[in-house]
């Protein structure tokens, strides 16, 4: 059946008891398969699958095309995320000391939930296990390096929180996203907004790349990506999806110095500060 | 159908004008997002589902129990044009353009359909401009004008409002065209279908009920397809941008002596199929907020 029909069901993963478990919401509880509860408030989230990689796509909302006067493209382009950068709900997003723009991208992250190989756009809603609001974050700081992979940029530690947990029998593609920054709303964009939309993104990638159960595929952002401060509550929420919220903290600064050195130069303003840095670009 | 932007119990989001109520699209279409421009980059199936949601009968609030904000808070742009009915050409005295003179309003001039206009501290020039405002619904470029009617959502009311001084002493219109409150705009966006003809409504401008404006779009100089056309040329249009197409005659600057507004003029345009907006002049606060 068609991920986007049928009754809302919604999985969460969290650790109990020294063990990881599914769960459903209920209220303000989470029931475990053997029938037992858990206040959800003191859950200790996991991420809700258990990916064998995380693929993403470059620019994918028009707003955003816009706001960096990017061409329009005939074809998507992606990028990686290492599986090491999967965190969860109410997990701490780090900043590593010494660098400035921790910048938010709130999306929608589709969950594989049958292997896909070669399978058309329509047939496409029939192998997910569902979605999940997702934040592709990025530490723009390492922008200057590693030759547009983004591979440190958006591949530290933790940087890609999905969750609470994976809903399916939403039609997405009638959503909206918001990102909300201490409480405000500092991104909104529906989803009938993506250049290409996720089952496009889906067939593109599985003609040559098999997509396993638990795999992760990051849809875009919309306008208005910023950098986040040190202390700061940033929550995705996809309407019929949930809201995922985590917090900004820091870390010390590497032991070694060795390698690339963050740097703060036109290239890393121009993505971080998005269209407030290009509005004031001198002509 | 009619789309507002509106605050009620601290929230500000936006409607579907049914009446005297407007169905909260918050409540009705949870799904569709909650702010103006976002919500016309969602393209035709968001419009959709909002004209379905406003058929219910549920998520309704009495118009009176909200404030009706401008129904685009902070467009992306306020293009608007100098010199562009025929009859205004001729109360300035001025040579029809051959291309059409283009000139920014800064979106933070917008304020709400019945918002206080201020009276400058530093001028006493103030003017009313009624004008007829596109409002673009796509992200678009290179629009040939028979392809117009696609990008454009439908139409609103603007007051141009003009601090003459600060306009004619230098030779760009920004200064003059741009203060604070100086951009009214609403009270709703009416969509490009209920209204048909773009150019075949009539406009008026009333200072203290005396008729001060009385045209009709069919006078417009260049039309809102060849504004489009033409705009787009240049630079993408965006969801929310407001192409403010120029003023009929009688503006108070042509008259002989010059009516200016002063505090306490309440001006109010209205224009057929759009509503009317109606605005007061107070002299600008002490408390605005300044270094």
């Amino acid at each position: 059946m068609s991920v986007l029909e049928g009754p809302r069901e919604e999985w969460r993963r969290i650790l109990h008891e020294g063990q990881p478990k599914w769960v459903k919401p209920d209220r303000d509880r989470l029931i475990l398969g053997d029938g037992r509860e858990v206040a959800e408030a003191e859950a200790t989230y996991l991420p809700p699958c258990e990916p064998s990689k995380i693929l993403c796509i470059h620019l994918n909302y028009e707003s955003r095309r816009v706001e960096f006067r990017a061409p329009q493209q005939e074809t998507p382009t992606y990028f990686q995320k290492p599986i090491t950068a999967l965190n969860s709900h109410r997990g701490s997003l780090i900043r590593p000391s010494g660098t400035k723009y921790l910048n938010y991208e709130g999306e929608v992250a589709v969950i594989i939930g049958k292997p896909m190989r070669n399978v058309a756009r329509e047939d496409t809603w029939n192998y997910l296990a569902g979605f999940a609001p997702g934040n592709d974050v990025g530490n723009q700081d390492f922008r200057d390096t590693d030759a547009g992979s983004m591979l440190r940029v958006k591949g530290m530690d933790g940087f890609c929180p999905i969750g609470p947990g994976i809903v399916s029998g939403v039609d997405i593609r009638k959503a909206t996203l918001r990102t909300y920054l201490n409480g405000k709303v500092v991104q909104e964009g529906a989803i009938s907004e993506m250049i290409f939309p996720i089952d496009y993104i889906l067939a593109d990638l599985c003609r040559f790349i098999t997509l396993l159960p638990g795999d992760v595929i990051m849809s875009g952002t919309p306008k208005n990506s910023r950098p986040m401060n040190v202390g700061d509550l940033v929550e995705v929420e996809v309407t019929g999806l949930g809201r995922l919220s985590n917090r900004v903290a820091e870390a010390p600064a590497p032991q070694h110095k060795v390698g690339h050195q963050p740097t703060d130069t036109d290239a890393v303003r121009r993505v971080a500060l998005g269209s407030d840095w290009v509005r004031s670009e001198p002509r | 159908m009619k789309l507002v932007t509106f605050t009620q119990g601290g929230a500000t989001r936006i409607g579907v004008l049914a009446g005297d109520a407007i169905v909260d699209l918050a409540v009705a279409a949870p799904q569709l997002p909650r702010e103006m421009c976002a919500f016309l980059a969602a393209g035709a199936e968001a419009l959709a589902a909002a004209k379905q949601a406003a058929s219910s009968s549920s998520a309704r609030v009495a118009l009176k129990d909200v404030k009706l904000e401008a129904p685009i808070l902070r467009p992306p742009k306020i293009l608007a044009v100098g010199l562009n009915y025929k009859d205004h050409i001729a109360e300035t005295g001025s040579k029809t353009p051959e291309v059409p003179m283009i000139f920014n309003k800064q979106s933070t001039a917008v304020t709400s359909p019945h918002g206080d206009i201020h009276l400058p501290r530093a001028s006493e020039q103030l003017d009313y401009e009624g004008e007829f405002a596109v409002v673009i619904g796509r992200y678009c470029r290179h629009v040939p004008k028979n392809r117009a009617r696609e990008v454009i959502v439908g139409y609103t009311i603007a007051n141009d409002v003009s601090v003459r001084d600060w306009q004619r002493r230098v030779p760009t219109f920004t200064m003059g065209k741009s203060w604070d409150t100086h951009c009214p705009l609403g009270p709703y966006i009416t969509t490009a279908d209920e209204v048909g003809d773009p150019h075949a409504l009539d406009l008026k401008t009333w200072v203290n009920g005396e008729l001060r404006q009385s045209s009709n779009t069919s006078q417009l100089l260049f039309n809102c397809f060849d504004l489009v056309e033409h705009l787009s040329t240049a630079f993408t249009l965006e969801p929310g941008d407001i192409i403010s197409t120029g003023t009929p005659s009688g503006v108070a600057a042509a008259m002989k002596p010059p009516k200016w507004l002063k505090a306490g003029d309440v001006v109010k345009v209205a224009i057929e199929k759009l509503g009317e907006i109606e605005n007061r002049v107070i002299a600008e606060p002490e408390n605005t907020p300044r270094i």
